[in-house]
């Protein structure tokens, strides 16, 4: 009982984040509440989208509702891994000083860590950035620095090709979700983004975000709580179960695309990590639902974002993967039945 | 005495008699048994051939004296033998079928009595004694090619010497006729069943739900709770109707996209709500089970309904 109540309390304080995040973003609902499950299932997201369209204004609002540190870093060519941990510069007297990096500043009360523009970064930045995530932890003056509360964003700039260093399929597994965000589509929207004067400073906006409204230091504790107390039946196991297969095998699932043969479609991915975390993903969206038990509706509704990138084509269709893979995601989902 | 133990009297005594019969001519072991099989005996003529088969079975140990049979050549002024071959029907030659081809050279003015001659066969034993049968001779009647008549000539119009040809016997197909419409009939039957079972019947879809209310019925009635299986049905029909798999979010789309079922649309949620809690809820036996057999297969009724409808 204390359980439920307790689940409750912390479902009602979710929402309200969320809904304080919405009045912030125009028309961002669904990126919010994928967001708001990661955070949730604690778990790593890779943001996707244009330039301009709100990725860190939406950062920035989460991290004020999360309360804790928020670093944001500029991926460059010229980035070093040091340049995470160490800043260094010349101080007033001209002597050289090094002084912590954006990493480490906050010590153990970073709570968002926001990399723009991963790809634009060299390999060994990004092999730093993935033991930061998978271990959350990091060397640095000596001795080893935790991050126990810390989520990684990454954004990846999909538009320029050129000096831009693509995440390996490794890489992109690591990440819990990868998140679309698309500017607003209506004209409602668009008008209210391009003349509501509220909308053109960002900082005010974000300062409308109640700070702290989620407790960052207790979220493991309590995410961890969470994933047990929301079953899985059997029933929900087997759809899961098919699902993955369907995405490993989709021509024996009797999938078919228009215009790809899918039996030489997929190389590889779908990884069992990838599989788990969606059910921890389809977990967090059961408690939002106010449901103890997940429904293959949880799983549909963070499947896109949790199995969509773990599937590497063939180098043929690679190059087209934007628009396959929502075909592919939908018509395995149309196809796979539950019960 | 009853009856019954009167005829189980009779038949021992039945039984005693066989078993004297058999002690009293037991087979002897010391012979050959000659097998014929003979062509037919009538209606030869010059130039036939006739082919005789005897197999002979050996006791023990026996092995046939092939000098013993007819050579092959001329046998008299009338029969040749043509051809003799053997057959070992068994590893050691205790089995032998002999094959004789004999040829007729007699041409009879009439019909007549031939016989094919008999002749002694000769059996030698592992300690060299001999033992001897004798093959039957076979008679037959030959008959002239042309019947002999004086006033009758080739071509007559009144009296020619060759009748006409026989016209073949037609053989009687009523029986077999009907036997073959029968399983045409019965094969056209199983297929047209089995078609409209597994709704393949061309010119004629059933919708999905009108095959999951077929499937339904043929479950056992009763008020039992719903099973699994039974739910999959309609679950099924549900998919099918809209072309994708539909669950409880998704009952707005699928009324929008097929009207007819919006009159149901209480009845359809409590059916995906059941079935929810049924599957997912992972407690099976909570006693929560509204839905009966009967109230599933009453609901596929009103959506085949709705679906013939539209």
């Amino acid at each position: 009982m204390q359980g439920d109540s307790r689940l409750a309390d912390w479902r009602a304080r979710a929402l309200r984040l969320e809904e304080q995040v919405n009045s912030v973003m125009v028309s961002q609902a669904y990126a919010v509440r994928r967001m708001l499950i990661a955070v949730f299932a604690r778990g790593h997201v890779l943001l996707e989208g244009d330039v301009g369209v709100g990725k860190t204004t939406l950062l920035r609002a989460m991290a004020r509702g999360l309360g804790g540190g928020y670093e944001r870093l500029e991926g460059t060519v010229d980035l070093m891994p040091s340049d995470l941990a160490y800043h260094t510069y010349i101080d007033e007297d001209g002597k050289p000083r090094v002084e912590p990096g954006p990493v480490l500043r906050h010590g153990e009360s970073l709570a968002t860590f926001f990399f723009n523009e991963i790809n634009r970064a060299r390999p060994q930045v990004h092999s730093l950035l993935l033991r930061l995530m998978a271990e959350r932890s990091m060397n640095a003056f000596n001795r080893e620095h935790h991050f126990p509360h810390l989520l990684v964003f990454a954004d990846r700039n999909r538009v320029e090709r050129e000096e831009t260093f693509e995440l390996p399929a490794a890489a992109r597994d690591r990440f819990f979700m990868e998140i679309g965000i698309a500017a607003p589509e209506t004209r409602e929207a668009r008008r209210a983004l391009m003349f509501d004067p509220k909308f053109h400073d960002a900082d005010a906006l974000i300062e409308s975000v109640d700070e702290g409204l989620v407790d960052y230091t207790a979220l493991n504790a309590f995410a961890s709580e969470l994933q047990n107390a929301i079953s899985v039946s059997e029933t929900l196991q087997n759809y899961a179960l098919d699902l993955w297969q369907a995405m490993r095998d989709p021509a024996a699932a009797g999938i078919q695309l228009d215009d790809v043969d899918v039996n030489t479609l997929i190389a590889g991915g779908g990884s069992p990590r990838g599989m788990s975390m969606m059910i921890r993903a389809a977990r967090v969206n059961a408690w939002l639902a106010e449901r103890d038990m997940v429904v293959p509706e949880d799983i549909r509704a963070v499947f896109a974002e949790t199995a969509g990138h773990r599937l590497f084509f063939n180098p043929i269709y690679e190059l087209r993967r934007d628009e396959i893979i929502g075909r592919l995601l939908d018509a395995a989902l149309a196809r796979i039945a539950a019960p | 005495m009853t009856h019954s133990s009167a005829i189980v009297g009779s038949s021992w005594l039945l039984g005693l008699m066989l078993a004297l019969a058999i002690g009293v001519t037991p087979a002897r072991a010391a012979d050959i048994d000659v097998a014929v099989k003979n062509p037919r005996a009538y209606g030869h003529v010059v130039g036939d051939r006739l082919t005789r088969g005897v197999r002979f079975t050996l006791p023990d140990g026996y092995r046939l004296e092939r000098t013993s049979l007819p050579g092959q050549g001329k046998l008299n002024y009338w029969l040749d033998l043509v051809a003799l071959s053997f057959d070992a029907l068994d590893e050691r030659g205790g089995r032998v079928e002999a094959t004789f081809v004999y040829q007729l050279f007699y041409a009879p003015l009439q019909a007549g009595r031939r016989e094919l001659p008999s002749f002694t066969v000769r059996a030698v034993g592992p300690d060299d004694d001999v033992i001897e049968a004798r093959v039957p001779g076979f008679a037959f009647t030959m008959s002239p090619l042309i019947e002999l008549q004086s006033e009758a000539e080739f071509g007559s119009q009144d009296n020619d010497i060759m009748l006409p040809d026989e016209r073949p016997g037609l053989r009687d197909v009523a029986a077999p006729r009907r036997t073959a419409l029968i399983s045409v009939v019965i094969a056209w039957v199983a297929v047209l069943a089995w078609a409209w079972i597994s709704d393949r019947l061309p010119g004629y879809k059933r919708g999905p739900f009108a095959l999951a209310a077929a499937r339904l019925k043929r479950l056992r009635r009763g008020t039992e709770p719903a099973t699994p299986s039974a739910l999959r049905v309609l679950h099924r029909a549900f998919d099918a109707t809209a072309g994708r798999a539909v669950f409880a979010e998704d009952l707005d789309g699928f009324v929008a996209a097929h009207p007819a079922f919006a009159d149901l649309r209480d009845e359809i949620d409590t059916f995906f709500a059941f079935s929810r809690r049924f599957f997912f809820v992972g407690v099976e036996s909570n006693g929560d089970r509204r839905h009966t057999l009967t109230e599933l297969q009453r609901l596929a009724e009103q959506c085949r309904r709705r679906e013939a409808r539209a």
